[in-house]
């Protein structure tokens, strides 16, 4: 049996999301116009709204409505220290450890010389203008512990070391909670050879 | 072929594949490059994730009729390789070199043990350039592009031909076009042997390699040599 050509467009419309596959699309799409109309009216409005209004940060390249986002414009934030991310997401990681005070910066993914991607495609020609524009002490390069992730940081490490501002990597580890014996051996050899002295 | 035991490879690259997968390029000691969908390796909790990244020894199991093929099994062999810096990104150019040339199921069980050899250097740290030439020579001589190049006279000037080899110069003096293609026949003996411990030879070496390559890859310039150029 078909759907309806626009029952059938919605359904497609649908896919373009993370993990959703026909069935969950066709779910869904259901749900919209059977059970909750209005919610999808609210949903098409805001989609709409948020997909022509957000954009990127002026200063940190994070996603916000706004020229500046709340983060940048705060006067609360620690201005000396400035931590550099791969995606927006990782903000929002940060942002509810609720340990770090500083500012971030935003980078777009990560270098990968085999697939073409090189520092103009990421905006490190951005950061290092951001970098020179204001005072910072200290540059935390928190992007993924990756291989790729890790070339990132070297390379921006690389570019800002003349300027004399303390350059730190996040530290790699084992879970909180965790139990040695199930941590992968990777996690657990970087574990060992970032110890930290206790006295 | 449907089905594999254990293969000993190592990671070259991964791709991201629909939401959860990774799309592996390894390169194994039995059958070369090999390319095979990782399911489910970037969800939050896979135990393969760990095991598909580059520079550390695994062993893979796969299946599949095509030529991509689904990994069943992976699992890292040996220690951790910590590559730092400089020497990341000179581990990120060899594999770019590796993904570039080598023919999906084209095994080349002597070069997967330069590769070895230069992961190994590459951690150590002592002679890092050196390593990388040898193993730029070895990766040209096992794809069959690489000219003959020992037994030349010492003191006689050499041009290369990216094509034909080298030729002998003949005549005085040497044209400002054909200068990049000139190699004395001293450097190339001692390349010839992986013999880098004199400057000049690293020099030539570096030239010859990156000549030869750059032929071997056509118009494609390599982007990890972009990254080094801009550091």
């Amino acid at each position: 049996m078909s759907f309806s050509p626009l029952i059938q467009q919605l359904i497609t419309a649908l896919r373009c999301l993370p993990s959703v596959g026909p069935k969950s699309a066709q779910r869904m799409a259901f749900h919209l116009l059977e059970r909750d109309s209005e919610g999808a009216l609210a949903l098409s409005e805001i989609l709409q709204k948020a997909v022509a209004e957000v954009g990127h940060c002026r200063q940190c390249r994070t996603l916000s409505e706004h020229e500046l986002c709340e983060i940048c414009k705060s006067e609360s934030r620690d201005r000396s220290i400035l931590c550099v991310l791969e995606s927006p997401v990782d903000v929002l990681a940060i942002e509810q450890t609720g340990g770090y005070n500083g500012l971030y910066f935003v980078l777009s993914g990560h270098l990968s010389p085999i697939d073409g991607i090189g520092p103009e495609d990421l905006g490190i020609d951005k950061l290092l203008d951001y970098i020179h524009a204001t005072e910072i002490n200290e540059i935390i390069l928190a992007t993924n512990p990756t291989v790729e992730g890790e070339a990132t940081a070297h390379f921006i490490a690389a570019q800002v070391k003349e300027l004399g501002i303390k350059v730190t990597r996040i530290a790699h580890g084992v879970p909180v909670g965790g139990e040695l014996e199930f941590v992968d051996g990777g996690t657990l050899a970087h574990a060992m050879a970032g110890r930290r002295s206790l006295l | 072929m449907s089905h594999t035991d254990q293969q000993a490879a190592y990671v070259l690259h991964g791709r991201p594949y629909r939401d959860t997968s990774l799309i592996v390029d390894f390169f194994t000691l039995e059958y070369g490059k090999v390319s095979a969908v990782v399911q489910g390796a970037r969800r939050p909790k896979s135990k393969l994730r760990a095991s598909v990244q580059s520079f550390i020894p695994v062993q893979i199991a796969w299946r599949g009729r095509n030529e991509l093929k689904t990994i069943t099994q992976a699992e890292p062999v040996a220690a951790m390789m910590f590559l730092n810096g400089d020497a990341l990104l000179c581990g990120l150019y060899v594999n770019e070199l590796l993904s570039r040339t080598l023919q999906p199921f084209d095994p080349h069980p002597q070069l997967y043990v330069y590769y070895q050899y230069v992961l190994n250097e590459l951690v150590s740290g002592e002679d890092i350039e050196g390593a990388l030439r040898t193993f730029e020579h070895r990766l040209l001589d096992e794809l069959g592009y690489l000219p003959e190049l020992g037994n030349q006279l010492d003191d006689q000037i050499y041009l290369l031909n990216v094509e034909q080899g080298f030729a002998a110069l003949s005549g005085s003096g040497v044209s400002d076009k054909q200068k990049p293609f000139c190699f004395y026949g001293w450097q190339l003996n001692a390349i010839s042997d992986d013999n880098y411990e004199n400057l000049q030879v690293r020099r030539a070496s570096k030239r010859l390699m990156r000549l030869l390559i750059d032929r071997v890859l056509g118009h494609q310039p390599l982007r990890s040599r972009e990254l080094f150029q801009k550091m």
